[in-house]
Order: structure tokens, then C-alpha cells, then sequence
């Protein structure tokens, strides 16, 4: 347990110190809005209704070449209302520049826009350190816990089997995952900068393939749910089940989810940092903190599935991987929704997005 | 039946339900669909306004295709929600290359095509998956 744990810090710090080289520079919010609203101020200065077309062509551009991308991508990831606000408004004062509006009234709803993105810098960042604390601490929890999950109900029932040595194979694979998501994390940060389709492909097969897994698993406990089955199974198949192919499926079932849960962490922080100049102590605190919940989760839950009956306990579990096989694949569909890029950059956007879209699933 | 092949015929169901679940949903209302042919129809002004010479016409339908008809129909955020910011990034970058050969007086041609063809066919998807007007997934 120690060493998972050792093994999950690790892996985020060495996520952690690798953001220069799969993220670009953090954008700098308030000169990028400042930059905005300097050009909205000239173009409006020099909005003539007989000569409408450079004002429409000015405004148009500033939304394609300054707001629209990293700028309006991390708004929406603090602040999606924000962001419809502010697209809706450069729609606003386009629309009254085309309808040849007189300046007070362009210059009305270039104010309104103007007003909207004052309220920017504010929004980015948030709550500053205690946010990003917050933040912190929740990625971590709740990614650990959904492995968690599966690692605990994996090494119980090896416990329970009478075999609990034979839970090194699950640990083997937590241990497996933990360093395949180091590299996955360091492949996602420069294959996907490059190339979205294999983003979606990877992802997209790994996903599927542990919603099979944990599908058969789950099945596979809750059939053992009957503690008259599940004895006279033991009784009779524990010598073969452990030391053949369920013992592998077992072991492959952990890695899948520590591999998904680690590679996230890490690209999750990535954008936590990135996003969160100047933050770092309270990023720490937050992730240090939830390594100690997920210590006093995991010792809770090793405890419980102790004194749990059987019968009980093996139905929660399985419900649980249940949970969790038709979980991933709403994920897959959610997370997609939203695909920010607070750095300007593939790894940056997918882990921003799934950040948001990963702090809002239960 | 052992265990493990009723956890394979379980395995399968789910993989069904899975498959199933979206095909459920492929009677589309064309909704999406007509939104983008409102969106074509501004751009081929925009092509044929360049065409007969009249290049401001042009730029300003270029532009209008985007703002007034794409965002405004909630197309943008439709795409946002069902098929993803990059998708929305990529389209808006046809829009963005539509408007500069408008600006630049050059043919259209080449960035109209393409612009309609991703827009035709993301409304077929849109419909597909029943996205709202509104552009919101419905059962979210």
C-alpha cells in the first residue's frame, strides 16, 4: 500500500515537472484580453456606417485570430456561460455593424462585449490558491478512488479465495499501469499534439476494452455472490482459478484501471499547473492531502470488505464494477463535449477539458 | 452452462446494449440538417457574389455565414457538445479561411466545397444523435 501510494505521488510529480515540455507557455489572460479589447476599441473609433465592411472584416478577425482558440477555450473551461456571453456579443456588434447601425449603437454593444471581457481575468484562476488547492485535491481523490475500487475489490476477493499472496498480481499490475501511464501520458503529450484521430483511437480502445473487462469481472463476482457457491467454488477451484487464466484476468483488470486513472492524473495536473501560474504550493497541498484520503479510503475499505458478509459484499462490489464497465463509456462521450486548450496545446486541451468535464461526473 | 460462457453471453449483451443504444437513435428530424442548409445557402451567396464580381457581397455573406446562421443557430455549440471542440476548431477554421479569400477577392470555390461538405456532413451526425436545438445532448 505504501509503495502504491509512493508510486502514485511519483507518477504526478513527474507529471508535474514535465509541463515545459508537453505544454506550451501558460496564456497570459489579461494581455490577451487587453490585446482584444484594444482592437475593439480602434475598430469601433473608426467605425464609419457608409463604410461598414472594414469594421465587420476588424471584428471578425479579432474573434478568429485573438478570441477564438486558446483564449475562448479557457474561458469556457472556467466559465462556459461566460463564454457563450462573449461569442454572442461579437455576434451582437457584427450584426449591428452589418445592419449599418449608427456608432452609438455599435458602440453600445461593442460595451457590452467590452464589459464582458473585463470580467476575464477574474474568472480565470478563480478562487487562486484555495481553488487550486481544492481542485488538487479532488482530481487526485477522485481518479485514486475509481481505481481504487477495482484494485479493492480484486485483492478481497483474493483474501477471501485464501489467497491473499496471489494479490501481488493484482499489485503487479497497479505497478505496471502506474508506469504504462507515465509513458501514455508522455505519448498523449506529443502523439496527440500531432495527430487527433490516434487520440481517439487509443483512448477509445482502451476504454472499451476495460468496460469489457470489468464487465466480465463484475459478472464474475457477482455469480460468487452466493456464499454457498462462492465456498464450494473456493473449495473446489482455487488452486486452478488462482493459477490459471482468472487469476491473469484479474491482474489485467487492475492494470486497466490504475493505466486509464494514472494517465488522466497526470495529464489533469499537467493542466492544473499550466493553468494555475504561481500556485504550486497550494497544487501540492492539494495533492498531498488527497493522498492521505485516499490512504484512509483505501484502509476503510480493506476493513469493511473484512467484516462485510459475503454475500453483501460481493453484490456491492460486483454492483460497483458494474458501475463503473457502463461508467466508462458514458465518460468516453461526455468528455468529448468540451475540449479546451489553456496552453495552446493538444495535451494542454484534452486535459483541461477533461479536468472540467472530470470534476462535474460523480 | 459454465461460468464462463454465461459471462461471455453476459459479456455480449452489454456490448450489444452498448452497439444498440445508438442506432436507437438514428431516426433523425433533419433539424441539424436544415440548419446547415441555411448556413450553405448564405455561402453560396457568398460564392456567387464573388463570382458575378461583387466582392463585398461576398466578405459580407462569408462573415454572415458564421455569425448569423452558424453560431446563431446554435450550430457551433451543437457540434461542441456532440462531436467535440476540436471538430468545432476544425469547422470554424473553414469559416476563418472562407472570410480570408473573401477579404484577399479570390475564388471561393475551394473553401466553400469544403465547408460544406464538413457541415453536411455533421448535421447528418447531429441528427443521428438527436441533439436538441438548443444544441444540447438530450438525456443530459
Amino acid at each position: 500500500m505504501r509503495r502504491l501510494l509512493l508510486a502514485l505521488a511519483v507518477i504526478v510529480s513527474f507529471g508535474l515537472s514535465c509541463p515545459a515540455s508537453s505544454l506550451a507557455a501558460p496564456l497570459d489572460i489579461a494581455a490577451a484580453v487587453s490585446a482584444v479589447q484594444a482592437k475593439g476599441d480602434a475598430l469601433v473609433e473608426s467605425y464609419d456606417p457608409a463604410q461598414k465592411m472594414p469594421t465587420m472584416r476588424g471584428f471578425s478577425s479579432l474573434y478568429f485570430e485573438q478570441f477564438d482558440g486558446d483564449l475562448e477555450n479557457t474561458i469556457g473551461a472556467a466559465d462556459p456561460a461566460l463564454k457563450s456571453e462573449l461569442e454572442a456579443g461579437f455576434a451582437q456588434v457584427i450584426g449591428q455593424v452589418r445592419k449599418g447601425g449608427t456608432p452609438a449603437e455599435v458602440q453600445a454593444s461593442w460595451q457590452a462585449l467590452r464589459d464582458g471581457l473585463d470580467r476575464v481575468p477574474s474568472r480565470i484562476g478563480g478562487g487562486g490558491a484555495w481553488a487550486t488547492f481544492l481542485q488538487s485535491f479532488l482530481i487526485l481523490v477522485r481518479e485514486g478512488f475509481e481505481a481504487m475500487l477495482v484494485v479493492t475489490a480484486l485483492v478481497a476477493y483474493l483474501r477471501r479465495s485464501g489467497a491473499p499472496e496471489k494479490a501481488r498480481v493484482v499489485y503487479q499490475g497497479v505497478g505496471l499501469a502506474l508506469l504504462a501511464s507515465l509513458a501514455m501520458a508522455w505519448g498523449m503529450s506529443t502523439l496527440f499534439s500531432m495527430s487527433g484521430a490516434g487520440r481517439e483511437a487509443m483512448e477509445g480502445g482502451t476504454m472499451l476494452l476495460a468496460s469489457a473487462v470489468l464487465f466480465y469481472c463484475s459478472y464474475w463476482l457477482f455469480a460468487k455472490r452466493e456464499a454457498a457457491r462462492w465456498q464450494s467454488y473456493v473449495q473446489s477451484q482455487i488452486d486452478q482459478a488462482l493459477s490459471g487464466g482468472r487469476l491473469y484476468a484479474l491482474g489485467f483488470a487492475a492494470f486497466l484501471a490504475v493505466f486509464r486513472e494514472g494517465a488522466e492524473t497526470v495529464l489533469f495536473y499537467q493542466a492544473l499547473a499550466a493553468g494555475a501560474p504561481g500556485q504550486m504550493p497550494a497544487l501540492l497541498g492539494g495533492l498531498a492531502l488527497a493522498i492521505v484520503a485516499l490512504a484512509a479510503i483505501y484502509v476503510a475499505m480493506r476493513v469493511l470488505s473484512i467484516r462485510l458478509p459475503l454475500r453483501l459484499f460481493f453484490g456491492v462490489t460486483a454492483a460497483l464494477l458494474y458501475y463503473l464497465a457502463f461508467f466508462v463509456r458514458r465518460e468516453r462521450r461526455g468528455r468529448d463535449a468540451e475540449w479546451p486548450c489553456p496552453a495552446g496545446d493538444a495535451a494542454g486541451r484534452l486535459a483541461q477539458s477533461e479536468l472540467v468535464g472530470g470534476l462535474s461526473h460523480p | 452452462m459454465s461460468v464462463l460462457r454465461r459471462a461471455v453471453l453476459c459479456l455480449g449483451l452489454g456490448i450489444g446494449l452498448m452497439v444498440a443504444a445508438p442506432l436507437a437513435g438514428h431516426a433523425a428530424d433533419g433539424h441539424w440538417v436544415r440548419v446547415a442548409e441555411k448556413v450553405i445557402a448564405e455561402i453560396d451567396r457568398a460564392e456567387a457574389a464573388m463570382k458575378a464580381g461583387n466582392a463585398e457581397a461576398a466578405e459580407e455573406s462569408a462573415i454572415a455565414s458564421y455569425f448569423d446562421l452558424f453560431e446563431a443557430l446554435n450550430m457551433e455549440i451543437a457540434e461542441r457538445q456532440a462531436l467535440g471542440a476540436r471538430r468545432v476548431a476544425e469547422v470554424e477554421s473553414l469559416f476563418h479561411d472562407l472570410q480570408k479569400q473573401a477579404a484577399k477577392r479570390a475564388d471561393l470555390r475551394a473553401a466553400a466545397t469544403a465547408l460544406r461538405q464538413a457541415l453536411r456532413a455533421d448535421a447528418k451526425q447531429l441528427d443521428a444523435d438527436h441533439v436538441a436545438p438548443d444544441g444540447s445532448l438530450k438525456g443530459q
